[in-house]
């Protein structure tokens, strides 16, 4: 019988990650899982996420271990609230400072474990970086290509020519 | 007839090439789009991209309004261009209704606009009522008429346009929930009471209300008891909003608070103790900025969790500071004490700042950029007063755990002519780490090493052990400077030594004036010196007399006598010898160690 206070975790290609159980019920997947399991040595299998990427939610998990007890009070819940505390702290803008690829795989792994604190902060991390910039500047950033046509082009211009107004 | 024919015949060509190069286009364009969903950022599913687009306004809109920008916004919609960058992007635009909900009041066609595009998202919503300004206001009108889905709304106008804005509601606010008026009147027009007439059932879900510049009576109805934040800026030149009574039964209702902020609007509190208290058990940071007399009554008549980070400023302190540190000393009672404290200066005010965690000088904040990241204050005071005295330090128990202290005050110079070190030391018997900056008078020298009579017991900050001075001038050039520092600086080490507390770590930073012979007179006193070499100002005449003198052979000579601190005196003359050979090598090349290593 192991520590019954840890869990093991198996990343879609193999690698094991032995966490505690308090850190992984971040996931709303994995807290449900849990409940459902009851006391198990059984492995956890994460068929969806991969090391590299199961290795930075712990991480980010085990930072914010103790962000919901902070957190409690009244009435916090909600998206607007969420769309509210719109603070991303230096600590989590160092976690997103990775490769395009990885930042959108911890954004869509913590999705799907239902990570909701790290959904939320990988989206404002992205809505930062769009926020300001041209239309050229964000397909630059994403190495996203105009597929408007020239015509296209002037119809969108014209629909939102309101947002220009002061 | 044949002409035309052929005419006909090259136009239809000319058509079927044209037909050919639409289809291709489409296909570069088709490909184009193909090639998008093959980046990383296509990985992303719609919904998560919806909420990162949602995200986009939202952050430009939670960003800091003030009045002035309510009524000629100049950042708003640029958002919009997210919607122009490719297709895929533009559909899910389009499909979010969250994405159009932030509204900032500019034309008719902008508002009709987002309206239809945010369906029936909850609206946030921020606009100017003006009277000179019939556009935005007619629009205003029209957005109320959606009352019942408005989450945020943010309003700059005069008393009677606001007043008026609201009587056309009919809708309940079953949304509300942030809320704030800004007075757009002039700073020296008198303002004028809002009477705001509340839809039926009131507002339910409000957790945020700011007044900004406006008189409230203190027994609204927006002072209800959903509230988590509750921030009021008055004036100065304040008008009764109430009195004290009816102020502390607003608190009393509202016993969610998190936060709260009261500017210049604290009523005139009846003299004499206090009669009762309100408990406010969520509150996690109050902010007051009252006169000395406003604060202390508001403090005498509050019960708070032990966590609260406090901002108070006392902006008319023609009075001792005494009695708030005692209202505010019974606050702390049952919180943390204070570990680390920074005393800080500003044109005329001082700003006492505490930290209940014990911090390293290395994570310091900075004060003054409260968003730099760092850990805030747990106590930020400011004090104003012409000439702020020390003396409420020596008997306060507000810093008396205090381990690192970091003060930044220039007692030459600026408002603090009767600032007492004495006062301070006294009030923070547990200091380990002093660090302090700018220049001193020898008033500080002698606190250091101070005692009552010649008892060891007494003396001044008997746990010190290490000293970092930066930017302290030790010695002077001119008459008219203050006094040499160095030579009172020598007597107050020793001094601590002969008492058993020595000061085991110095610093020297950017002090002016302070040449290598100085470093290594102090360097015979204290077993670990760290001195960046620099000589900031005043290098002419003074230096270079000073480097006339060959260390090897003067410091020997000089100070090769027994301090009476440690019984390895030859092993520490020898340390010092090695030292002045190195020195030659070391030469101001970033941060010297000196020192027993």
């Amino acid at each position: 019988m192991g520590d019954s206070n840890r869990l093991t975790l198996v990343a879609s290609d193999g690698g094991k990650f032995v966490v505690d159980k308090e850190v992984v019920q971040m996931s709303v997947l994995l807290k449900n899982m849990i409940e459902d399991l009851g006391e198990t040595d059984e492995s956890i299998p994460i068929p969806n996420v991969t090391s590299p990427v199961l290795t930075k939610v712990i991480e980010f998990c085990e930072n914010h271990r103790t962000d919901a007890a902070r957190t409690d009070g009244p009435n916090v819940d909600g998206d607007d609230a969420r769309m509210r505390t719109a603070v991303v702290s230096d600590w989590d803008r160092q976690f997103f400072d990775v490769d395009q690829d990885l930042m959108f795989e911890i954004i869509v792994a913590a999705n799907y474990l239902d990570i909701k604190s790290l959904v939320d902060v990988g989206c404002k991390v992205v809505a930062d970086m769009i926020k300001g910039k041209s239309p050229q500047e964000i397909r630059d950033l994403f190495d996203i290509v105009n597929d408007f046509s020239p015509e296209e082009e002037a119809a969108l211009r014209k629909e939102n020519e309101w947002a220009n107004d002061r | 007839m044949q002409q035309a024919s052929s005419s006909e015949a090259r136009d239809h060509a000319r058509k079927a090439v044209d037909d050919q190069i639409e289809v291709h286009a489409r296909a570069i364009l088709d490909l184009k789009t193909r090639l998008n969903t093959l980046t990383p950022v296509a990985s992303l599913p719609p919904e998560l991209l919806s909420t990162i687009f949602a995200f986009v306004p939202a952050k430009s809109f939670t960003e800091h309004y003030n009045s002035s920008e309510i009524v000629r916004p100049y950042r708003v919609n640029t958002w919009v261009t997210v919607a122009h960058v490719c297709r895929h992007w533009r559909a899910i635009a389009l499909s979010s209704p969250r994405f159009w909900s932030y509204i900032t009041v500019t034309s008719k066609r902008a508002a009709d606009e987002m309206l239809a595009r945010s369906k029936k998202a909850p609206l946030h919503i921020v606009g100017p009522v003006s009277p000179y300004r019939d556009g935005p206001r007619k629009v205003m009108e029209e957005l109320m008429s959606e009352f019942s889905r408005i989450h945020t709304l943010r309003l700059a106008g005069s008393s009677q346009e606001i007043q008026d804005l609201f009587k056309m509601v009919t809708a309940p606010a079953s949304m509300l929930e942030s809320f704030k008026l800004s007075d757009m009147s002039s700073y020296y027009d008198e303002p004028e009471p809002v009477i705001l007439a509340l839809p039926a059932h009131g507002v339910p879900r409000l957790r945020n209300l700011e007044i900004d510049g406006f008189p409230f009576a203190w027994d609204h109805p927006l002072f209800c008891s959903t509230l988590t934040t509750l921030v009021i800026h008055g004036r100065i030149v304040s008008v009764p909003l109430g009195s004290f009574e009816t102020f502390l039964s607003a608190l009393e209702r509202m016993t969610n608070l998190q936060e709260l902020e009261l500017e210049h609007v604290i009523p005139q509190a009846p003299s004499g103790p206090p009669s009762c208290k309100v408990t406010l058990p969520h509150l996690s940071a109050l902010r007051i900025v009252a006169s000395n007399a406003e604060c202390r009554a508001l403090l005498l008549h509050l019960t708070l969790p032990p966590d609260v980070r406090y901002y108070i400023s006392d902006t008319r302190g023609a009075q001792e500071p005494a009695d708030l540190f005692i209202a505010l000393q019974n606050q702390l009672t049952s919180s943390s004490p204070m570990r680390t404290a920074c005393f800080d200066e500003w044109g005329e005010q001082v700003s006492l700042y505490g930290w209940r965690a014990a911090l390293k000088y290395t994570t310091y904040p900075n004060p003054r950029q409260p968003d730099s990241g760092k850990e805030p204050p747990d106590l930020q005071l400011e004090i104003v007063t012409r000439g702020p005295s020390s003396a409420p330090l020596r008997t306060s128990t507000i810093f008396t755990a205090v381990t690192y202290l970091d003060c930044r005050l220039d007692t030459v110079e600026g408002p603090l002519y009767h600032w007492r070190w004495m006062d301070v030391f006294a009030g923070m018997p547990n200091i380990r780490h002093l660090s302090v900056s700018r220049n001193q008078t020898t008033e500080f020298l002698e606190a250091l090493s101070h005692t009552d009579g010649d008892d060891p017991l007494t003396l001044a900050l008997p746990h010190l052990e290490v000293l970092k001075l930066t930017s302290v001038r030790l010695h002077s050039r001119k008459y008219s400077w203050p006094p040499e520092l160095l030579d009172a600086m020598v007597d107050a080490l020793i001094k601590r030594c002969h008492y058993g507390s020595p000061v085991q770590v110095l610093h020297i930073t950017s002090c002016p004036n302070t040449c290598q012979k100085d470093v290594q007179r102090l360097a015979e006193i204290v077993p670990e010196m760290h001195w960046d070499g620099t000589c900031p100002v005043d290098e002419d005449e003074y230096f270079e007399e000073s480097i006339e003198v060959d260390p090897e052979e003067e410091e020997v000579a000089d100070y090769n006598f027994d301090y009476g601190y440690d019984d390895d005196d030859d092993d520490d003359d020898v340390g010092a010898f090695e030292l002045e050979a190195d020195l030659g090598d070391l030469m101001f090349d970033g941060d010297l160690l000196f020192g027993w290593h």
